[in-house]
């Protein structure tokens, strides 16, 4: 008894934080740091490949730069990006050109894809926007990424 | 080696600003933390010595806080329930680190007049900030909205930001003969940077500050000015506040809506033990309450409604701590409804620097 008396408060704090931090650690060194398969990964994030049709005029403002593979951007908050892959010009005037973005969106618990507050699937608008130029369009297909659309 | 260098009562004031403007520099660790690290190594041995101190109420709370913290980590981890070891490290360390800055604050400051200079500084560099940041995407970019100290050292952090606002400003305005002008000044600086929760906090603690200190002429121009911004605010602000709760499902995207994501954490979270800190990423919560149910359960939740309860309603206190003490309380209760408040280094870092200084000139 007269050990745990001359225990106080902070000393026994200071040690439990200690060794929870220490246990935390170990933990890190055995494996990466993953959400347990006890719990739902509320902030899911996996790569698509996502097909547009990009109407005329199919590059917009501030239009300093042509389109390259690799562009990207990284809206609010730093998680989602899209990266530019391709673009193929349309072979008649009635046709749209169609461009396709490799896409990091977030999967919520039903399944649904939501990339920079917009939902992520067919006939939905989607927009590209970098320093150099923007994109607008319409989605024409979603897939998982290593399936070409 | 003992703590007694002479100029220790200038450290606070240094302490606040790092913790309040510096970006992460190794991983998730800011200049702050290093600082805070390396006066720990020069401080243990005069703590290991002060062994006559006698903890106020908020104190003996706190700990019990992080001791229950500390034991739902180690259950946490050795069940699985937690598979995020570096996240429970940081997330304890970040507790146990605020609690060492509380000491470190209040062993080395002898008034808190040098932190309050120091605090306005800050408030009066970020208001500049804000401005020239606001007229620059004004006159040279095309945006419809915009929020500030959300790029550059800042990047991603206007929420975090905005909070520090509050606790400098709530600590300038509570100080007894200080002016209600830092108040105005963060108001403005914080509408730039669309935090809600920070906005809230704001009023409702500097409404209370100005109520019982029975400074009534400056609540109504605090009111008045608060209540102009919001009516003038530009269109993109409105509907942020429209949408407090992220529960329009086009506005969660890059984020997790709310209402969603407590009702699965409630779902899924062991009542009386919790999940373990850092079991998910902070940003599934967004709540400081539900943080610390979903992660310590429900003796991690009694405890921090304990610990809020101990500022705001704390006695015995006298100077400055009698009326800062409780306006921190407000403002950290009401921050904490919709923001991890407690460990979000630029909130709770200059909380804590700030409630050891208060608390020094009245320690035994």
């Amino acid at each position: 008894m007269r050990i745990l008396k001359s225990i106080r408060l902070t000393d026994a704090a200071i040690f439990l934080a200690l060794l929870a931090i220490l246990a935390g650690l170990f933990i890190r060194i055995r494996h990466p740091d993953a959400v347990s398969r006890h719990l739902t990964d509320l902030t899911l994030r996996r790569t698509f490949m996502v097909e547009l049709a990009v109407p005329y005029p199919w590059r917009r403002p501030p239009l300093s730069e042509m389109p390259c593979a690799g562009d990207f951007e990284e809206p609010e908050g730093g998680r989602d990006r899209a990266e530019f892959v391709r673009l193929a010009l349309a072979d008649t005037d009635t046709n749209s050109p169609r461009a396709v973005f490799r896409l990091t969106a977030r999967v919520d618990p039903e399944g649904a894809i939501w990339y920079n507050y917009g939902r992520v699937l067919p006939g939905a608008s989607f927009m590209f926007h970098t320093s150099t130029y923007a994109m607008e369009g319409i989605i024409l297909s979603v897939q998982p990424d290593g399936g070409e659309p | 080696m003992e703590w007694n260098w002479k100029n220790r009562k200038y450290l606070p004031s240094l302490l606040l600003p790092a913790f309040v403007f510096s970006p992460p520099v190794l991983g998730p660790v800011r200049l702050g933390d290093l600082l805070a690290a390396a006066v720990l190594a020069w401080f243990i041995p005069s703590w290991i010595r002060a062994r006559a101190i006698r903890l106020n109420a908020m104190e003996k709370i706190y700990l019990t806080l992080l001791m229950i913290s500390s034991v739902a980590a180690l259950i946490s981890l050795a069940t699985g329930m937690n598979e995020r070891g570096a996240g429970c490290a940081l997330m304890v360390g970040r507790l146990a680190e605020l609690a060492v800055l509380y000491c470190i604050t209040a062993h080395c400051s002898e008034t808190a007049g040098t932190l309050r200079m120091s605090a306005v500084a800050c408030i009066v560099l970020l208001l500049a900030w804000s401005l020239g940041e606001m007229a620059y995407i004004q006159f040279f970019t095309v945006t419809e909205y915009h929020r500030v100290f959300n790029s550059g050292v800042f990047s991603g952090e206007a929420n975090h930001v905005a909070g520090a606002l509050v606790i400098l400003s709530v600590f300038a305005t509570a100080s007894i003969g200080a002016s209600s002008w830092p108040a105005l000044a963060s108001f403005v600086s914080i509408l730039l940077s669309g935090s809600r929760a920070s906005f809230a906090a704001a009023a409702v603690s500097h409404g209370r500050i100005l109520i019982v200190m029975r400074r009534y002429r400056e609540l109504l121009l605090v009111a008045a000015v608060g209540l102009a911004l919001l009516v003038f605010a530009p269109y993109g602000t409105i509907s942020r506040w429209k949408d407090i709760l992220q529960v329009r499902r086009d506005y969660s995207g890059p984020h997790v809506d709310r209402l969603t994501s407590w009702t699965i954490v409630l779902r899924e979270t062991p009542v009386l033990t919790g999940a373990g800190p850092g079991s998910r990423p902070s940003s599934v919560y967004e709540s400081c309450y539900m943080m610390f149910y979903a992660e310590s359960g429900l003796c991690g939740l009694a405890a921090y409604v304990a610990l809020m309860g101990a500022m705001i309603f704390t006695r015995n206190e006298y100077g400055l701590a009698k009326h800062v003490v409780p306006a921190l309380g407000v403002a950290l209760a009401v921050l904490s409804l919709s923001a991890n408040a407690l460990i979000i280094a630029r909130v709770a870092g200059a909380a804590a620097i700030i409630l050891g200084a208060v608390r020094a000139p009245s320690r035994s």
